[in-house]
């Protein structure tokens, strides 16, 4: 009785302390039984942390993907314990956590989250999530897969081409070419003021200028030069001084008019529709190749795509803050790191961190290995702090 | 308390009145209820306009989260984006509004005049079918208008329009306002459909008979006579749809985007989807003042003339229908097939798109009932079973439909006795405020009213427990966010109820409760009962409002499709809409029929 109310106290310090921007102090004592925070680097007891979790006997997890209902009777019988899922987008989640930690409501364990500039610049620094790794995966992750927090796997977005009537081949070799006049009003994307993740594709390529600009150097045999409208922005806008290929580039390609379309699995298809005469190309994601069927869709990925063949993101798993089932949210984030618990995301085109995982792919999928790719991975640092600005030179150049 | 047989003695006494008046204390108690509800959030989104948030300090080096500031106004307004942030889409915005609603008004306008006073045959078909395209989902209108009109550039199979006619279909007719205000028309006309039947409904034909007899002409009838009585309904149907197709981002995003043709609501939802929040409701507070105009002007509209609309009286009632002769049959075929290429066509697509293998594919051999009937197959779907297979989904259709038919029944009691307050004290202002507080939920950014119900009621205030997680919480925004709609029907309805009905009751002694109870209510049933189908249809397609305040106890069918929608699960996702309409479709059929019994026997009374 008395510790329930010790912890309603502690929540609503905590809560208080958030508010006033001090939070360092009041919930340490959730940070020990959790294991992190200061206490991250602590041995694990996993049968003490299994035998705590039976008692908590549910998890409560905010997940980006509707898979996670997958797991829920696998994770029942292995453990006894209860998975309630609830699919919400990354950045609604970051929004609801914060609202609720703001009024002292804990009622979240696990963010399945792919918003990984919120995480970094947000949650985290905020102490709204925590960073939890299990034990004895560090071997098999990179260090940029464990900090600052656990990435379970890695998705990107691609462009895809028309393989049943491009027999020989992609009809390009250069994201130059989709500025070029026979692709105008023919490249599908998800438009970037909808989808943030299609921000991001465009995002990245404008802070790989450098880049970009050798590119149309090779595609074009001469150094680039900026159009008069990319003068014209860079002159409006206060953020940025100098034009560089990544704007002429966004420059030309939104003066060829691309054509926005709501779905990725849309995208794929109008792409792959094996019954057109000239099939557009599509900036969608690079799992959707699983849509391939006979004589319906066929479609892939241009993989030697210059200078890059396209922008990768991470999905992350986090703690919540002061989350009510601490060791059933460790079980739940172990067990979604290893091979059982993958299961409803291994798919050809999204990678698992994990190595081991991901060298069972490369073979079962014939794929390369992901760090074969030649992929540009999202900054989260630019991406955030770059948004604003990025709409502001999207919308001038459009 | 009979208030009008005793003459006002003194200021004391009409003090004494008006504080003990029943009227007032619900009007002030109203009136801090909705201060609560809708003013406060609709401060507190004002002060975030104002205020550095802790996303700014990517925007501007002077941010300091919590701290006052103009940033984002002058950004909106003056800044170098305004032109394509603001002004621009406000343009478009006027532009496919006014089109859109002048579309909707005139073809609500006419069905309702077919279908409630002439004698066209097959009425009980056709009248809820006419409804129907306000239970579809507006991007499921905007996808049928896409899978006609679409433009070979977006690639995939030729739309039909390009394979029935050999040439593809010109640009402003695939993208841009042209389809944009045609495709609002089409899911709004409802409104101004139910509204005007509600009216229509009304008229004696007595007053019709009176006129012939004088020797008026048709036209001349509908001019001085039908026009006059459904102008009030007319009114809150510009309302309800102007507000509603300025508010709306998912049509004009799917039709606007492709190129680059963008709304003041589209501009909302791309700063919230890019993480500018403080942008999206600087741009949320223009359209709700956008409204608040268009409301003003009804206002003075309804309100100067109103008394001569009344046409429910103390007198006997009629209503006779109007032959149409000759023009019986092409007119009939005329709503009919407008009705089925509306109502009927885009649901046959959906339902056709959900039995198919490989979405997109049209052939025998791709038929399957699995997404329906299916037990899981990790083949197919990820291994997700057919919606009738699924427990997830019979919970969250239990939930669906309880929330749909609490919210609509307290919505339409509240709003009634809102507009009945706002009509009969039309010149108290308090009486206006509440009018036009009651307004301020329908031009919110849903996703944000979530937000703010999730702050306000996460914790204990005062008296107000935390209703955090609870199903109470969904009923109250579910309720909050209809009260525009039902004000605004209640509004049409009580306008039209003659004071001397009232007046009697209150000589022989009745109470305002018992006034309200058996006079007001039963006589504007009619109206109300529509207001209640919209409100019903709302509260089950809704999804952003509600998404932040649902757990995995509290879900509903629109969470559910969401998951699979977000999962590229389009034959899943179509079941569950085609599930939700025809939801509806019962759940409207049963008010209608309540409806029906209710106002038979007011008539057998009357006569």
């Amino acid at each position: 009785m008395k510790t329930k109310r010790n912890l309603r106290l502690l929540a609503t310090t905590a809560a208080l302390g958030l508010m006033l921007g001090n939070v360092a102090a009041a919930d340490d004592a959730w940070q020990k039984s959790a294991g992190v925070g200061a206490y991250a680097n602590e041995t694990q007891d996993w049968a003490a942390i299994e035998a705590a979790a039976r008692e908590e006997g549910q998890v409560v997890i905010y997940s980006v993907s509707s898979r996670i209902a997958k797991l829920v009777d696998g994770f029942k019988e292995k453990y006894g314990i209860d998975i309630i899922g609830h699919d919400m987008p990354s950045d609604l989640q970051i929004e609801k956590l914060r609202r609720e930690n703001n009024a002292g409501v804990h009622a979240v364990d696990v963010l399945f989250n792919a918003e990984a500039a919120l995480l970094l610049n947000e949650a985290l620094p905020d102490e709204l999530v925590w960073n939890f790794i299990p034990d004895g995966m560090t071997d098999d992750l990179d260090t940029g897969e464990t900090e600052p927090f656990l990435i379970q796997r890695h998705s990107s977005r691609v462009v895809y081409y028309n393989t049943a009537l491009n027999p020989d081949g992609a009809p390009i070799d250069s994201l130059w070419d989709l500025t070029r006049d026979e692709w105008k009003g023919r490249t599908l994307l998800p438009s970037p003021l909808e989808d943030s993740l299609s921000a991001n594709f465009i995002q990245t390529v404008l802070h790989n200028a450098e880049e970009m600009a050798a590119a149309y150097e090779r595609e074009f045999g001469e150094p680039i030069t900026y159009s008069e409208g990319v003068l014209e922005a860079v002159e409006d806008n206060a953020t940025i001084t100098e034009p560089d290929a990544g704007m002429e580039w966004l420059f030309r390609f939104l003066g060829n008019e691309p054509v926005f379309q709501g779905s990725t699995t849309k995208i794929f298809k109008n792409v792959g529709d094996v019954q057109q005469d000239n099939p557009p190309l599509g900036i969608t994601t690079f799992s959707k190749m699983r849509k391939n069927k006979e004589g319906i869709y066929a479609a892939a990925p241009i993989y030697d795509l210059d200078p890059v063949f396209g922008v990768s993101y991470p999905t992350a798993l986090v703690m919540a803050n002061e989350a009510p089932h601490p060791n059933a949210a460790k079980l739940l984030i172990r067990y979604m790191m290893e091979e059982d618990g993958f299961k409803p995301w291994n798919e050809p085109g999204d990678y698992a961190a994990r190595s081991s995982i991901e060298a069972t792919q490369v073979e079962d999928f014939n794929l390369p290995k992901f760090d074969d790719l030649n992929l540009w991975p999202i900054n989260p640092e630019e991406i955030y702090f770059t948004k604003y600005g990025f709409l502001a030179l999207y919308l001038a150049l459009g | 308390m009979s208030d009008i047989s005793v003459p006002a003695h003194g200021l004391r006494s009409r003090l004494h009145r008006s504080a003990t008046d029943p009227v007032n204390i619900l009007m002030l108690l109203l009136l801090a209820v909705l201060a609560y509800l809708v003013l406060w959030p609709f401060i507190q989104l004002t002060i975030e306009t104002l205020t550095w948030s802790q996303g700014d300090r990517r925007l501007s080096r002077d941010a300091v989260p919590g701290e006052f500031t103009w940033f984002h106004w002058l950004q909106a307004t003056t800044g170098p984006l305004s032109t394509k942030v603001l002004y621009g889409p406000l343009i478009n915005t006027m532009i496919t509004g006014i089109v859109s609603t002048i579309l909707a008004l005139l073809a609500g306008g006419v069905l309702a005049w077919c279908v409630v006073r002439s004698d066209m045959p097959g009425k009980r078909w056709l009248q809820p079918i006419l409804t129907l395209p306000y239970i579809l989902p507006s991007f499921a209108i905007a996808l049928a208008w896409e899978t006609v009109f679409r433009s070979p550039k977006v690639g995939g199979q030729p739309g039909l329009f390009e394979a029935l006619l050999g040439t593809a279909p010109p640009e402003w007719l695939s993208y841009g306002a042209v389809p944009i205000s045609i495709t609002l028309a089409i899911h709004y006309f409802p409104f101004a459909y139910l509204l005007v039947a509600g009216a229509l409904a009304t008229i004696d034909s007595q007053m019709e008979e009176g006129a012939l007899i004088s020797g008026a002409g048709r036209l001349m009838i509908l001019r001085r006579i039908t026009f006059p009585v459904v102008a009030p309904a007319f009114a809150a149907a510009f309302i309800l749809t102007f507000g509603k197709t300025i508010g709306q981002f998912a049509l004009p995003f799917l039709l606007g985007a492709p190129t680059q043709y963008h709304t003041v609501a589209t501009m909302v939802y791309a700063n919230l989807a890019l993480g500018l929040d403080s942008m999206a409701f600087v741009l949320a507070i223009v359209l709700i003042a956008m409204s608040l105009v268009a409301i003003w002007f009804s206002n003075r509209f309804v309100g100067k003339k109103s008394r001569r609309f009344e046409t429910i009286s103390g007198k006997g009632f009629r209503s006779r229908t109007i032959a149409l002769g000759a023009w019986r049959w092409p007119v009939f075929t005329a709503v009919a097939m407008f009705s089925f290429t509306v109502g009927i066509l885009p649901l046959i697509l959906l339902g056709v798109q959900s039995v198919m293998l490989i979405d997109g594919f049209y052939g025998l051999e791709n038929l399957t009932s699995h997404f329906w009937f299916g037990t899981s197959n990790p083949e197919i779907a990820f291994g997700e079973p057919g919606v009738l297979h699924n427990d997830i989904i019979l919970g969250a259709t239990w939930n669906t439909l309880k929330l749909a038919f609490i919210s609509a029944v307290i919505a339409s009691v509240v709003g009634l006795v809102i507009a009945y307050i706002s009509v009969r004290r039309a010149d108290n202002p308090l009486a206006r405020a509440l009018d036009q507080i009651s307004f301020i939920p329908f031009l919110f950014p849903t996703i944000a009213f979530g937000a703010m119900y999730l702050t306000l009621f996460a914790e204990p205030v005062g008296p107000i427990p935390a209703l955090y997680g609870t199903f109470t919480l969904l009923v109250l925004i579910s309720v909050v966010s209809r009260l525009p709609y039902s004000v605004k029907t209640g509004v049409t309805a009580v306008t039209q109820i003659g004071k001397e009905l009232e007046e009697a009751a209150e000589l022989a002694g009745a109470g305002w409760g018992m006034r309200f109870r058996r006079i007001i209510m039963p006589l504007a049933s009619s109206g109300v009962l529509s207001g209640m189908m919209v409100s019903f249809v709302g509260v089950m397609r809704e999804l952003s409002l509600i998404i932040l305040l649902i757990t995995p106890s509290t879900r509903v069918l629109m969470t559910v499709g969401f998951g699979y929608a977000e999962e590229g699960l389009s034959q899943l996702s179509n079941a569950l809409v085609l599930i939700v309409a025809v939801l509806t479709i019962i759940g409207e059929l049963i008010l209608m029929w309540i409806g029906k019994g209710k106002m038979a026997r007011l008539r057998d009374k009357q006569s």
